[in-house]
């Protein structure tokens, strides 16, 4: 599965990277795109400075860490972002692209276990993507934060080293916090 | 952001966890796990520190309160203000002294939108009943947390340090200041951050009345720290200078808290005149500097000072003035003359008259001013455009507003009561009878009267 856009760009410009997974999936990305995961901004930064190869296309960043899934998901998140590269739009066009990102996030949230933003979590976290740490961690927050603690605790494979006592009084104590839980 | 992930079923969760080979916490980086909690509301961190104890240290760890209170101040697309307010019969009540234990305090968080002021939270008061005065006064917030004084009117010494998200606080033990020890006194209060040491303070400036004239000494200070739990008598001595203690009928606001140091209005008597100026304490190095205010011929004891982004405004005659540039006593501008188009300020009333008179009670986020009319409606008005929102709230009298930021300020400290044998007026809720009071006595009743009846209108009288 390689990476195609529908709408391409007329930037012609713009030079494409080859990222490969660890189940050896080969992404072929847009720079501006790429160049949100810092980590392979630093590797290709790196690769240019020891001279090996030329620009974009015939470098193949290795992320031995990241799967194809993953990386599919966080590619197409990365192209909805505003581009650093892009002309500065006018208000009216920024807030049409604010609305047509935020319509985009909602639809990746349905259509997404809540297991699998672990996985986008670690591997924005590897890849050191910024903006998607922000907003995939904000998304498993949000999906936690009225659950109950057993859920949690299942959610993260946490074990209970609570004793029942403790536990007890601490619901107790804390009463109001325990209310208005979502049914599991 | 609403949550929009499809619901796990239990049998999902049990293959999901069942397929993985490691457990999914070892897979998970530990940097990340603070990462998702600091993006939670309090009430569900307060939720997970009961899912583990590893959680529980995590969460309860200064360094996760600072990244918290951090994250939680620069969310800044959505700031809160949060509103005290009376309603109109607690506020008759409390006026004519007399306690009114059935309505209560009204604590409410508002988003400060124009496209939504709509109420975001509201607090249960814990306090309810325990008011000598019938009300608190709220001397401030600061990082999430509430400062109360009860010191409306009597002579009392109940100060609570409250976090209302989190329900946690702790009330001071008596300062050492007092009547019964000090003898009668004008005191005013301030509550602040120190940064260097992470540390809460309140201030206390007092001026004892036996030191003779007004506005002669220099006032005591006296610092309570929350980190020491304890309060101490300052050795460096502040300008010479009073800083009245008025109560709201007299002035809309009391201290200001900004750039790390309390802002008062202070008096000072020079050459057989009164002038005012600024007095500045900065609350991590606790010395004092001085600001002036703008020049002019009478000295006004209405004046209030009131934080204004990252500087300072001043009500003064009706006027409202900005300090351009913090600290640049030149800088001083005058932006909007409240009194016209109907909206007038803080006009000292006589004591026990009703008067309607619109008050200024604090700045919204965009620097609009939030004025409560005199029939109890807060607007805002921009100082640009003078355009006017309604707020859709009221309040009438003793009203506060102050910007909020929701933090786990307090999270470490166990709910802590000063001991009643330190006698601390307090009542029976059930009975609604004092049952236990030691510095409020004979002589403190008829220093009351003595302040109501002589020292206020003499002070009133000076503004003439």
């Amino acid at each position: 599965m390689s990476n195609t856009s529908e709408n391409p760009k007329p930037s012609s410009s713009s030079a494409k990277m080859t990222l490969k997974t660890s189940d050896n999936e080969l992404f072929e990305v847009e720079e501006a795109v790429a160049m949100k995961f810092c980590t392979v901004k630093q590797y290709f930064e790196d690769e240019k400075d020891s001279d090996v190869a030329a620009r974009g296309s015939t470098t193949v960043i290795p992320l031995p860490n990241v799967h194809s899934a993953v990386l599919a998901t966080l590619i197409s998140y990365g192209k909805k972002l505003p581009q650093s590269n892009a002309v500065a739009d006018n208000h009216e066009e920024e807030e049409t692209k604010k609305k047509e990102r935020k319509k985009y996030e909602q639809g990746l949230l349905k259509n997404l276990m809540p297991g699998e933003l672990l996985d986008l979590i670690s591997a924005a976290n590897y890849l050191d993507f910024k903006e998607g740490l922000e907003f995939f961690n904000q998304a498993l927050a949000d999906h936690i934060q009225n659950k109950s603690v057993e859920y949690v605790r299942k959610f993260f494979g946490i074990k209970n080293d609570y004793e029942p006592h403790e536990e007890e009084k601490y619901r107790e104590e804390y009463a109001w916090a325990f209310e208005g839980v979502d049914e599991d | 952001m609403s949550d929009n992930l499809p619901e796990l079923t239990k049998s999902f969760t049990e293959d999901f966890l069942h397929n993985e080979e490691e457990s999914v916490l070892d897979s998970l980086p530990p940097e990340i796990l603070p990462e998702i909690l600091v993006r939670l509301p309090t009430k569900a961190i307060i939720k997970c520190t009961s899912v583990c104890k590893t959680w529980k240290s995590l969460i309860q760890s200064p360094t996760f309160i600072s990244d918290y209170l951090r994250h939680s101040a620069t969310k800044n697309d959505h700031p809160l203000l949060l509103f005290r307010l009376c309603s109109e019969n607690l506020a008759k009540a409390v006026e004519s002294l007399r306690r009114d234990i059935v309505e209560k305090e009204v604590y409410a968080l508002h988003w400060d939108d124009n496209k939504d002021f709509s109420e975001h939270a509201s607090f249960d008061f814990p306090f309810h009943g325990q008011s000598i005065n019938g009300v608190f006064r709220v001397v401030g917030t600061c990082n999430g947390l509430v400062c109360l004084a009860d010191d409306l009117y009597r002579y009392c010494y109940n100060f609570i340090i409250w976090n209302p998200c989190i329900r946690k606080f702790v009330q001071l033990p008596r300062p050492h200041m007092r009547f019964s020890t000090h003898g009668g006194y004008d005191a005013s209060v301030g509550f602040g951050f120190d940064s260097e040491s992470n540390d809460y303070k309140v201030v206390r400036f007092v001026s004892l009345q036996n030191k003779g004239s007004f506005g002669k000494f220099p006032p005591e200070v006296e610092v309570y720290s929350l980190a020491t739990g304890e309060w101490r008598i300052l050795e460096a001595s502040p300008p010479k200078g009073c800083v009245p203690y008025r109560d709201q009928a007299f002035v809309d606001n009391q201290e200001a808290f900004v750039n790390g140091a309390l802002h008062w209005v202070a008096l000072r008597r020079s050459k057989k005149k009164l002038i005012n100026f600024v007095m500045v304490f900065d609350v991590g190095d606790e010395v004092f500097r001085e600001i002036a205010l703008p020049n002019l011929d009478e000295c006004a004891l209405s004046d209030s000072i009131w934080a204004y982004g990252n500087s300072l405004a001043l009500i003064q005659h009706s006027n409202l003035w900005v300090m351009k540039e913090y600290a640049n006593a030149s800088s001083w501008t005058k932006i909007l003359s409240l009194a016209d188009q109907g909206v007038r300020m803080g006009i000292p009333r006589p004591l026990g008259m009703g008067a309607s008179k619109s008050k200024a009670r604090g700045f919204r986020k965009s620097g609009e001013v939030i004025v409560e009319m005199g029939d109890g409606q807060l607007i805002s008005r921009d100082l640009k455009t003078e355009e006017i929102k309604d707020l859709g709230i009221s309040g009438y009298g003793f009203t506060f507003v102050g910007s909020y930021v929701e933090s786990l300020a307090l999270l470490d400290n166990p709910n802590q009561r000063a001991k009643t044998t330190e006698g601390l007026a307090f009542l029976d809720e059930a009975n609604s009878a004092i049952t236990e009071v030691q510095e409020w006595d004979e002589k403190d009743f008829a220093m009351e009267l003595f302040r109501q009846m002589f020292l206020m209108p003499f002070l009133s009288s000076l503004t003439q």
